[in-house]
């Protein structure tokens, strides 16, 4: 038979560890405490200080962060998603880290490099208001763009890097991984820009390829040569079809880049590709039809851009969750994952960052796709 | 109270208000920001601090002077946590900040009341059918008799007594309202159908009463005891509280009750005009306003559920400018006598209906 004694001490252990870590209670005021005293304390979120800011073109600039030591730290090519307050809303962006991971190991630090983009809030916002010795709340790092490991391929595929505009930074860390580790692997580098003034990291490349003996770096210049072709892809790589690709860029970009990569022959299970760059809204007009869908039932249903969120989700044989059907308990709140709705009551757009929508008064423009609802 | 005041204003009066009304609504949505989230965080900061030094003087009080101050800070705490903040982020007042510990639909509030049953009984029935007999809930909270409309029985001359008991208990009677005793005393419902709500009130309640009742109370030791009494002193008068100013908000002496078939079809402009005959407002300084989560300016709230309530007083100017300019009655008072006007409105309606007098008055000649 059991003690009696150690069930007791085992229930009540079980209670206090609910107990602590029930939402509301001491775990949270603990935090808050050590927050208050300084918010690297914290043990809830990670927040990184900034160290150092580094201009690299006009409107790109490097951030070097001090995360708190209870960041995990991160493989080259991954990305961070970085929380920022903006007239007291909350935006979160995913920047890739661009820097190698040795100076994290080395000195805990980690550097993001951000493009300002023309009205964009968060990139606007880090450009012109952050300063060294402010803090931000950042996520793990996460994503897996990162290097293969030559575990199959024999002998290993030469890696070929295809990088347009800020594409470059989660690149930029996995080629100074490479400097460290096998400075002697053979490696290329196609980067596209608008004007030799674009390039981010000029110098850095610059010396990257003189101090790696086989690092061959293209750089291309499309205001005056054009947007990629194949013949120039085959001119800069002849040996395109047995390299492993490592792709990133804007949408648009990646698109071609890779069509012509497969062309050229190369296998597409050894392209690897990392979307990048902001998502441009599409000019709308009330009633733009468009294809909704429910990610987490898997269905979908065409729009006519009159019917709201919630009509359509009905229609589409779902069981949402409402009460008064005109925007006042906020009882239809759901999460919206890309896409873009007016506000029925207002007839206004709904801002792209505001996830969390009410499914009552929403109308979707064109398409749009619900994460859960 | 007359219920077909309603149809007073004449339609095109009414819409005209309700499209005066979005429009200040519209203002203030554009013009959120940082001084919004800089109010949350710093009641939330100040609410924090109150409970942290609440429950350490409780703790460690060694006279009673200081168990007292302990036992005064936890209540603070407790009030801004349900007013204030719990109450107002729960309607999606704060929704638009992005921020997952402000979302309306995730957050989980310091009473027995388990939030999901609140978004449903209160922010969907209360807000959507306020004051509509038969609709809302809330009003009377099934125990009370406020309105003629509601037949007398003999019961009601005891109402006193059901009033003092709603609000020496008042999270446990918010937190079972969703149980709807009344339907399932005629058979409307049966118990099974209300089983899923009785697994999840159970499962917050029994959060709130370990935490509170056992788990703070064992951390003292030997001074478990006087934990004890201090909790439940705190919400006893979270308690106390929180259902005056509810009260004072909708059963005031010139708060007026709706029938269903009045609201029928109804427009944005009659909802609005709904809203403020049937909600009546407090008079008082800044603290009142936040401690009562500014359901002082209940009239503000029940049109503009959703924007965050430190704005109602600004708000609140210009409400009653247009009230005034569509000569319609805008409830306030202080704070006393709001409530004086509540005990006897209680008072009035334990008794039966007097026999009333001819509804059309006589026409005689000078
Ligand atoms: S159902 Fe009430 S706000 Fe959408």
């Amino acid at each position: 038979m059991q003690n009696p004694l150690s069930n007791a001490t085992q229930y009540i252990t079980t209670l206090a560890i609910r107990f602590w870590q029930q939402e509301g209670t001491l775990q949270t005021y603990l935090d808050f405490l050590l927050s208050e005293i300084d918010p690297m304390l914290s043990r809830k979120r990670n927040v990184a200080e900034v160290i150092q800011i580094i201009d690299e073109t006009a409107d790109t600039k490097t951030f070097v962060l001090r995360p708190s030591s209870r960041w995990q730290g991160f493989v080259a090519g991954q990305y961070i998603n970085v929380e920022t307050e903006i007239n007291g809303v909350m935006i979160r962006r995913n920047y890739s880290i661009s820097c190698a991971p040795k100076l994290f190991r080395e000195q805990q630090l980690i550097s993001i490099t951000v493009k300002k983009i023309e009205g964009g809030r968060a990139s606007t916002h880090l450009h012109e208001r952050l300063i060294v010795g402010d803090t931000l709340t950042i996520g793990l790092a996460s994503g897996d763009f990162t290097l293969q490991q030559p575990i199959s391929t024999q002998p290993p595929a030469k890696p070929l890097f295809i990088a347009a505009g800020s594409g470059i930074t989660p690149i930029m860390s996995m080629i100074k991984q490479i400097k460290e580790e096998t400075p002697e692997q053979s490696i290329s580098l196609i980067y596209y820009v608008n004007n030799p003034q674009a390039l981010i990291f000029e110098s850095q490349l610059q010396t990257l390829s003189k101090s790696m003996p086989n690092f061959s770096f293209y750089p291309h210049f499309t205001e005056s040569e054009g947007y990629i072709t194949s013949q120039q892809l085959q001119l800069d790589c002849p040996d395109i079809a047995e390299r492993t690709l490592y792709l990133c860029g804007p949408q648009g970009f990646m698109k071609s880049a890779s069509a012509h990569c497969l062309d050229l022959g190369l296998a597409p299970e050894r392209m690897h590709q990392e979307s990048f760059g902001s998502y441009v809204p599409a000019n709308f007009q009330p009633g733009t039809a468009g294809q909704i869908r429910f990610l987490n039932s898997g269905k979908y249903i065409e729009s006519n851009g009159k019917k709201t969120v919630l009509e359509l989700a009905e229609s589409a044989g779902l069981n949402p969750k409402y009460g008064c059907r005109s925007g006042i308990c906020h009882e239809c709140k759901c999460t919206k994952s890309t896409g873009q709705v007016l506000n029925r009551l207002t007839g206004e757009l709904i801002p792209d960052d505001q996830t969390h929508i009410q499914a009552c008064i929403s109308i979707p423009v064109g398409d749009l796709s619900i994460e859960s609802l | 109270m007359k219920t077909n005041i309603l149809h007073t204003l004449s339609h095109q009066e009414l819409e005209c208000f309700g499209d005066e009304l979005d429009k200040l609504r519209q203002e203030v949505i554009a013009d959120l920001g940082k001084r919004d989230a800089d109010h949350i965080r710093n009641i939330i900061q100040k609410q924090r601090y109150s409970e942290i030094a609440g429950r350490a003087l409780i703790h460690f009080s060694l006279n009673p002077i200081s168990w007292a101050a302990g036992v005064g800070l936890l209540s603070t705490a407790k009030i801004l946590e349900n007013m204030e903040i719990g109450h107002n982020v729960m309607h999606g007042q704060y929704d638009w900040m992005n921020d997952p510990q402000l979302n309306s639909q995730t957050y989980e509030w310091d009473t027995v009341c388990d939030s999901e049953s609140w978004r449903n009984t209160h922010n969907f029935e209360h807000h959507t059918y306020t004051n509509i007999l038969g609709k809302d809930r809330d009003y009377g909270y099934a125990v009370l008799r406020l309105t003629d409309d509601e037949p007398w029985k003999p019961r009601h001359l005891f109402q006193f007594i059901n009033y003092g008991l709603l609000s020496i208990f008042f999270q446990w009677g918010v937190g079972l309202h969703e149980l709807e005793t009344e339907k399932l005393r005629s058979g409307e419902i049966t118990w099974k159908d209300k089983l899923p709500f009785i697994k999840r009130f159970t499962k917050k309640a029994a959060k709130q009463v370990s935490k509170d009742y056992i788990l703070f109370p064992l951390l003292a030791g030997p001074a478990a005891p006087k934990v004890l009494i201090g909790n439940m002193l705190a919400n006893l008068n979270r308690n106390l509280w929180t259902s005056t100013i509810i009260f004072c908000g909708h059963f005031t002496e010139k708060a007026q009750t709706f029938r269903e078939d009045e609201c029928e079809n109804e427009t944005r402009g009659m909802w609005y005009y709904r809203q403020l005959l049937g909600s009546s407002n407090f008079t008082g300084g800044k603290w009142l306003h936040i401690m009562s989560g500014h359901l002082s300016y209940q009239i503000e709230h029940h049109m503009f559920p959703d924007i965050p309530a430190h704005r109602y007083p600004e708000m609140a100017t210009k409400v009653q400018q247009l009230c005034e300019k569509y000569d319609i009655p805008y409830n306030t008072g202080s704070f006393g006598s709001q409530f004086k006007t509540v005990l006897a409105r209680i008072a009035r309606y334990s008794l039966p209906p007097k026999k009333s007098a001819p509804l059309s008055p006589s026409v005689s000649g000078p």
